[in-house]
């Protein structure tokens, strides 16, 4: 047993018996040494900070505070707004992320085709995803509005009662979801775009000759060639979804009403800093969130070995 | 015995003074932490120039710190860290946890200077003294209430009369108030007052929202939910949406534009009356940390007496719409006088000496939070109003510990 595991036994590579390996190696490391330090610093020194956080009382004031082992964990299982939270993150993310993609495929689709102000087309569609979000967020607040907003106009127009998209639990999922797929079309639309335009012509005039319709063209040829660009949308999105935040806070000045438009990030944000300074609680949901994120890519990079094709 | 505290106060000061005449060679300059707005600096600057003017020796450091939150993280970073400010602006809820770091004020002050403070804004231990404060008013626009209404009843009958569906579409057009419940308990807080009620004893022994005056404030604010628009939207941002409104009377500035820009007139009155008069100040204080250097202790305690000032502190609220924290300054004649031509000050002047402010219990925030939950729960339908208040009392009694 132990022989298996004597590593230090195994022949030593030849290219480390060379004095320019150790050279290049150390130049290498020399190069990666800032990002490394910055990396360690601002993203892995905090992130397993927050494991530690989560099994103690913590505060700014008394840190690390006082060892309590899994209360944090307790607190949140047991917290109706906890699961409430996650509920509406998995809605998020369940409707969200599939309806923005497809909808980018159809515009990616569009802008393929050789329309008059294509560029600007493409450019109009890209201005959502470039300006900045509480810009955005701050306008969508505004279109929302009960009383004067554009959307409701319309809707008048239309003969449909007033409705109250922020002040609504019924509404204000919704309306984050609505922002939030529009905010990101434009974004992944040019992906897409970029992926249609690299795949090989010849499997288009193939499927010509053999007859196949646009339809047919776009759902056997299309769609799964460009399977990679919607692997990388459908992980960074997913991703996104679960860590939306932003859009709720500045849309509605608070987790919406009756928190119904609360997310795992935003529960996360009210219990360390908005008003309560519960770091150990926020942490310990911190630690869940990741937990969810990590499994859930888990097995889309495992669904991903068998449906992504690359040419 | 009154004489004789302010005697020491007197010499503290002295010995204080003589100190920093002694190393006064070189300027000092104080470091106040604060988040005014933009709209605000010049005002602030103003004050600091006009200190600078009679001690040159002494600059004045405005450093805003972001949100009030990001104020809060930075104090309690800072005084973990050891590297604090001269002095900085703080909500009563704040200040427990860095109780220690403080500089107690008591001593520093006479009791004439401390008598002539507004009642209901000086706290326990007096590790601060007010600063930025305003008081929760009626707001109504004119055109739909002529009259503002005096007492509950008359609230309740106002809110039903002036909640109207202009277009007959079965949807209300305007509502006759708004209550904003997660984002605004104070509403509730001020009525709460009115009919003789409390969150907690006198000791913070024991939880008394849910005794019968509680219970029949809580009822009073549920009943208004018809006539209400329940948001967590500032309200002014909606101008001509409801006819009333309780808010802040730091809000004159953008109700009076908002109202302006409608075209509409916008007027405040005190609060209509419960079993008494009573209302809601929000806003912070200042104190003074002292671990700061001793030269900047005692520059930053010139500086808070200065601000106390009956000038000084009217000046600050009638360029802020905050209110003057000092009895001499509600009285002085630049106050007198703005009110006099600026009658919508008035309602918050008249306020001022039956306000009370919040708990400064270390856990308010979480207390706050749950009687935030609760008035939105039972304004919106979500919870009955025995089972909503019944978790906020056992909240609440939970962090009592």
């Amino acid at each position: 047993m132990l022989e298996k595991l004597a590593l230090w036994r195994r022949p030593i590579p030849d290219e480390w018996r060379s004095p320019t390996f150790w050279k290049d190696t150390a130049w290498a490391y020399a190069y990666l040494a800032p990002a490394l330090i910055i990396l360690g610093v601002f993203t892995f020194y905090p992130f397993f900070q927050a494991f530690r956080l989560s099994l103690f009382k913590v505060s700014f004031t008394d840190f690390p505070g006082q060892y309590i082992g899994l209360d944090h964990f307790r607190f949140i299982f047991g917290d109706k707004y906890f699961w409430r939270a996650l509920w509406h993150t998995l809605i998020i993310v369940g409707v969200s992320v599939p309806v923005t993609i497809f909808l980018a495929l159809l515009v990616a689709n569009l802008l393929n085709k050789s329309l008059r102000f294509r560029t600007f087309a493409r450019t109009s569609f890209f201005l959502s995803y470039i300006t900045p979000m509480v810009a955005v967020i701050m306008v969508w607040r505004l279109m929302y509005n009960e009383s004067f907003g554009l959307l409701n106009y319309f809707l008048g127009l239309l003969g449909v009662h007033r409705i109250a998209w922020l002040n609504n639990p019924q509404y204000a999922l919704p309306s984050v979801i609505i922002l939030s797929v529009w905010r990101y079309i434009g974004y992944q639309a040019i992906i897409l775009l970029a992926g249609m335009q690299g795949i090989d012509q010849m499997y288009y005039e193939a499927a010509r000759i053999d007859g196949a319709s646009g339809f047919q063209v776009w759902r056997k040829i299309t769609v799964p060639l460009l399977t990679p660009q919607i692997f990388f949308l459908l992980i960074i999105s997913m991703i996104g979804s679960f860590k939306i935040f932003t859009e709720v806070y500045v849309l509605f000045n608070g987790p919406g009403p009756l928190k119904s438009a609360e997310t795992l990030v935003y529960y996360i944000m009210r219990q360390g800093f908005f008003g309560t300074q519960h770091l150990g609680r926020a942490a310990a949901a911190s630690i869940v969130l990741f937990a969810i994120i990590f499994v859930v890519t888990l097995l889309q990079m495992q669904v991903a070995k068998r449906r992504v094709h690359y040419q | 015995m009154n004489l004789r505290k302010t005697w020491i106060a007197l010499g503290l000061l002295g010995v204080l003074l003589v100190g920093f005449a002694a190393t006064a060679a070189e300027p000092v300059t104080i470091e106040f932490w604060h988040r005014f707005s933009e709209r605000h600096n010049e005002t602030l600057l103003q004050l600091s120039t006009w200190f600078t003017e009679r001690y040159p020796n002494i600059n004045v450091e405005w450093v805003y710190q972001g949100s009030y939150s990001a104020l809060q993280q930075s104090i309690n970073g800072a005084v973990v860290a050891g590297e604090v400010p001269t002095m900085t602006i703080f909500y009563e809820d704040w200040i427990p946890p860095v109780a220690d770091a403080l500089l107690p004020l008591e001593p520093y002050f006479s009791v004439e200077e401390l008598a002539d403070i507004v009642p209901g804004l000086l706290y326990k231990d007096l590790l601060t003294v007010p600063f930025n404060k305003s008081i929760m008013v009626l707001y109504y626009i004119e055109d739909y209430v002529p009259v503002p209404p005096t007492t509950w009843q008359e609230f309740y009958d106002l809110c039903v009369a002036t909640t109207v569906d202009e277009d007959g579409d079965g949807q209300i057009d305007r509502y006759g108030t708004g209550l904003r419940p997660s984002a605004n308990p104070e509403q509730f807080l001020a009525l709460l007052e009115q009919n003789n009620g409390s969150i907690l004893n006198d000791d913070w022994t024991a939880v008394t929202l849910d005794d019968p005056a509680g219970v029949e404030a809580l009822e009073f604010y549920a009943s208004l939910a018809p006539y209400a628009w329940i948001t967590s939207e500032y309200l002014n941002n909606n101008i001509g949406y409801v006819a009333m409104a309780i808010d802040t009377s730091a809000g004159f500035y953008y109700w009076e534009t908002a109202a302006e820009g409608a075209g509409l007139t916008v007027k405040a009155a005190p609060l209509p009356v419960g079993k008494k008069a009573a209302s809601f100040i929000q806003g912070t204080n200042i104190g003074i940390f002292k671990d700061a250097p001793a030269e900047e202790i005692a520059a930053g305690l010139l500086f808070l007496k200065f601000l106390l000032e009956a000038d000084n502190t009217a000046y600050w609220a009638m360029r802020t719409g905050y209110l003057p924290v000092t009895l001499s300054g509600l009285q002085s004649p630049i106050w007198t006088d703005y009110v006099a031509a600026n009658p919508i000050v008035q309602a918050s002047a008249e306020m001022m000496p039956v306000g009370i402010s919040s708990l400064s219990h270390p856990n308010y925030g979480d207390m706050r939070a749950a009687l935030g939950t609760m008035c939105e729960e039972i304004l919106l339908i979500a919870e009955t109003l025995e089972d909503a208040l019944a978790t906020a009392v056992a909240e609440i009694e939970s962090l009592l510990e």
